[in-house]
């Protein structure tokens, strides 16, 4: 049973890990899209690329805050996680 | 480093050193609350150097995109994120298996840079703002 238990908390932290690794994705296919517009408006207005460069960095930067969050959170889930709700477990077994 | 664009160069600079005062602040409450050791310090080292180091490399790819055509800047980006992407997990990775850092210390520490975006974001707007009546 306990096994079994163990077994369910690895798990569902490992399910967590990949479900939470879903918003990794987003932010690679953003900033992709937001360069492919930004070469656009500088082919457009080539005197225009120092400030396009610089509202491209902010934006980047910004769209990629939640690709790290996700990151942290599947990090924590694979390997932190785990060992303290089993100790939570054992402890609770006594 | 002659082929670098300045706006990168400036944008770096500057994150680097809001980086550099929100580590000290860190410092300053972990002391105050009584939990600062060396793991602090070097979780805020490894998060702190690789979150600066990580917005170079975006710039720096950023910049390589810009000179492509649009299919190829798309590609340029996805691979430039995918690989930065990589370099997070493992310094994540290691904050969290080594016990020389702070697992804490590391993940604010690599969330620094973004706040510091944010901050010049609001603080750019603010000045627009200021400025609008004027023109």
């Amino acid at each position: 049973m306990l096994e079994l238990a163990i077994g369910i908390i690895l798990g569902g932290c490992a399910l967590g890990a990949g479900c939470a690794m879903i918003a990794g994705i987003g932010p690679g296919i953003g900033e992709g899209n937001a360069v492919a517009a930004a070469c656009e408006a500088i082919g457009r207005q080539p005197e225009s690329r120092s400030a396009v460069t610089t509202t491209m960095l902010m934006g980047c930067a910004i769209a990629e805050t939640t690709g790290l969050y996700a990151l942290v959170i599947a990090i924590l889930l694979i390997f932190v996680a785990p060992g303290r709700l089993v100790n939570i477990l054992l402890e609770s077994i006594g | 480093m002659k082929n670098i664009d300045p706006t990168i160069k400036h944008m770096t600079s500057y994150i680097a050193l809001a980086t550099l005062i929100m580590s000290a602040l860190m410092e300053a409450v972990f002391l105050i609350i009584g939990r600062w050791d060396l793991h602090v310090l070097f979780g805020n080292l490894l998060g702190a150097g690789v979150g600066i180091l990580n917005f170079f490399l975006m710039g720096l790819g950023l910049q390589k995109a810009l000179d492509k055509d649009e299919k190829d800047a798309k590609a340029t980006v996805t691979f430039s994120h995918t690989m930065r992407f990589f370099l997070l997990a493992l310094v994540l990775i290691l904050a969290a298996v080594l016990d020389w850092f702070n697992l804490l210390a590391a993940v604010i520490s690599l969330i620094m840079p973004t706040a510091a975006v944010y901050m010049s974001a609001m603080v750019s707007k603010k000045k627009g703002i200021q400025e609008e009546p004027e023109v």
